[in-house]
């Protein structure tokens, strides 16, 4: 009796080790793109990332490098991935992979660093050599009104990605950040009067 | 010598209807014959305004200026009924960064399909337009003091559904797939109806400048504001709640579900008790707890004001007799509120006089001073 117990619970084990390691926590998007993303323009990505009910850490990262530069110059997720380190954008502790899903933590953080969010005592003191720091970014972009309140574990979304993407634009505009470039040639004067803010 | 020339020129407006009039019948009449495809319509404002009637705009038949430097142009491919009115393009009038558009009917990831567009485009309805990041695109709607101007920012999908005039509306319908539009109208001879609907929430112009509602259809996520002037109506298809956004304010997926009740409630502190609902000591209470949060009525029909935490100088402030109560304002008329009107309907107190209970009122305030 005591033997089979022995035999459920080994079992029980091993079988709960497969699915761990099989699925259950698995962090890879098991969703594929029909397109390479890496082969689109930068428009088609942007749109492209609509269409995707998860959006992965390379994508993140390549949605990023837009929302800062404008474009992104990159050829492949490793070049990528390398410049956003020596920026300070992304931590080689964090073990992201490119098709690893990308979390709101991952993606507040890099928010923050593209938009020069202003830290808080907590995240310079505690974020700053790595704890919390990802939590301690969507707090910021909270506080910035750049996205809402979400857990740090939630998968994001394409659509949630191009909104962030587009709510740091906004940001970096309003703080100043991009250069000063000449308006358009107003064809209608009422026109151009009519979307002035 | 003045009156003159407006008696001429009037003449001679007439004398253009009427011959517009009977080149638009001739053009019937050819057209019936030899069903000849029409010409672009004549769409000078005044020439508009002037003639601006079942037969001139609903068959486009001769054109007086060039369409295109009239910033409205007929789309050819349109059948002119009366009752739906002409259909017409859009006009783009600024492009910015990368801006690229395709059929009503193509892919977001069709390679192909999509095209750059350029500064003075024709944008035909039921055609895609989209935008890249730092990049916009303008569009505009009429012409004159008809005028529609719809920005499209960045990272947007938007299609022009319908775009079209009859005698006395100017009708514009966006379909916004994802990201966020801007715009604004100013109504003159016609009424500018513009509708932008999403799968998330639609944005009704009723008569307005600097409008945008910017949307997540995943999530859920929508922001409608309004910038400047008019009135915009946000309708959540979530929540199934509708709300005006007045200038200055803003609705998004949140707000609106809780509507005014977390909004509203910081801005003014009503008590929803009718005057002639209070006894006096009823008004004894409200003297003696003038701070804090009014409660909030159930529903009904009107909401009288009796006491809120404005500044002395909206109440009864130095000199007014009652200096000790410089927060309160009675207020003896209905207080309308945007979200509707709510409150206890008539109580007992309907069938005391009105001027009894002013009476009574009165004295009670007096002896709640003394007391103090």
């Amino acid at each position: 009796m005591r033997r089979k117990t022995h035999i459920s619970a080994i079992l029980g084990a091993a079988f709960t080790l497969f699915v761990v390691a099989v699925g259950g926590c698995s962090q890879q998007r098991q969703f594929q793109p029909t397109v390479a993303p890496e082969q689109m323009s930068d428009i088609q990505f942007v749109h492209y990332l609509e269409t995707i009910p998860v959006a992965t850490f390379g994508e993140g990262c390549r949605a990023m490098v837009i929302a800062a530069d404008g474009s992104d110059p990159y050829d492949d997720h490793a070049t990528r991935y390398a410049e956003l380190v020596r920026r300070g954008w992304v931590r080689d502790a964090w073990g992201l992979n490119e098709n690893d899903v990308l979390d709101i933590g991952t993606m507040c953080y890099m928010t923050s660093e593209v938009c020069h969010l202003k830290p808080s005592v907590c995240s310079t003191l505690l974020g700053s050599w790595g704890l919390g720091d990802r939590r301690y970014a969507i707090r910021q972009c909270v506080d910035a009104r750049i996205i809402g309140h979400a857990p740090a574990y939630k998968p994001v979304t394409g659509g949630a990605l191009v909104w962030t993407m587009g709510r740091a634009e906004d940001y970096q505009q309003e703080s100043g950040a991009f250069a000063a470039t000449p308006k358009a040639a107003a064809s209608g004067g009422k026109a151009s009067e009519l979307l002035a803010e | 010598m003045t009156i003159g020339h407006k008696q001429m020129r009037y003449f001679g407006q007439l004398a253009l209807a009427v011959a517009l009039c009977a080149s638009a019948a001739f053009a019937q009449t050819a057209d019936q014959q030899t069903q000849a495809p029409a010409v672009a319509t004549p769409d000078t404002t005044q020439a508009t305004n002037v003639s601006a009637t079942p037969v001139a705009t609903s068959k486009p038949a001769t054109s007086v200026q060039p369409a295109a430097a009239t910033g409205n142009v007929a789309d050819p491919q349109a059948p002119a009924d009366p009752a739906e009115g002409e259909e017409l393009r859009a006009i783009v009038i600024e492009v910015e960064g990368t801006v690229e558009s395709a059929p009503g009917d193509a892919n977001a990831l069709d390679m192909d399909a999509w095209k750059p567009v350029e500064k003075d485009q024709q944008i035909a309805p039921d055609t895609q337009i989209r935008t890249g990041m730092r990049s916009k695109c303008t569009l505009q709607f009429g012409e004159g003091p008809n005028l529609t101007v719809i920005q499209l920012r960045r990272g947007t999908l938007a299609k022009i559904s319908d775009y079209r005039r009859t005698i006395d509306e100017q009708r514009i319908r966006i379909g916004l797939g994802y990201g966020a539009v801007r715009g604004g109208s100013s109504e003159g001879t016609l009424r500018s109806d513009v509708v932008v609907d999403s799968t998330v929430a639609t944005l009704a112009k009723r008569g307005t400048e600097g409008w945008e509602i910017e949307i997540e259809p995943v999530s859920g996520t929508f922001h409608i504001s309004l910038a400047r002037s008019g009135l915009v109506e946000a309708f959540s298809k979530d929540a199934e709640e509708r709300r005006r956004v007045h200038p200055g304010e803003y609705a998004t997926d949140g707000n609106i579900a809780r509507m005014w009740i977390n909004q509203e409630i910081f801005d003014r502190a009503i008590s929803p008790y009718e005057f002639q609902s209070l006894s006096p000591d009823d008004i004894d209470f409200m003297v003696a707890n003038r701070t804090g949060y009014s409660s909030l009525g159930p529903g009904g029909n009107q909401l009288y004001g009796a006491g809120t935490r404005r500044p002395p100088a909206a109440g009864f402030g130095d000199g007014s007799g009652y200096r000790y109560f410089p927060t309160m304002i009675f207020e003896r008329g209905p207080v309308q509120r945007p979200e509707g009107n709510f409150g206890f309907g008539p109580t007992f107190r309907v069938l005391v006089p009105k001027s009894d209970f002013a009476r009574v009122a009165r004295r009670s305030i007096a002896t709640a001073v003394q007391r103090r």
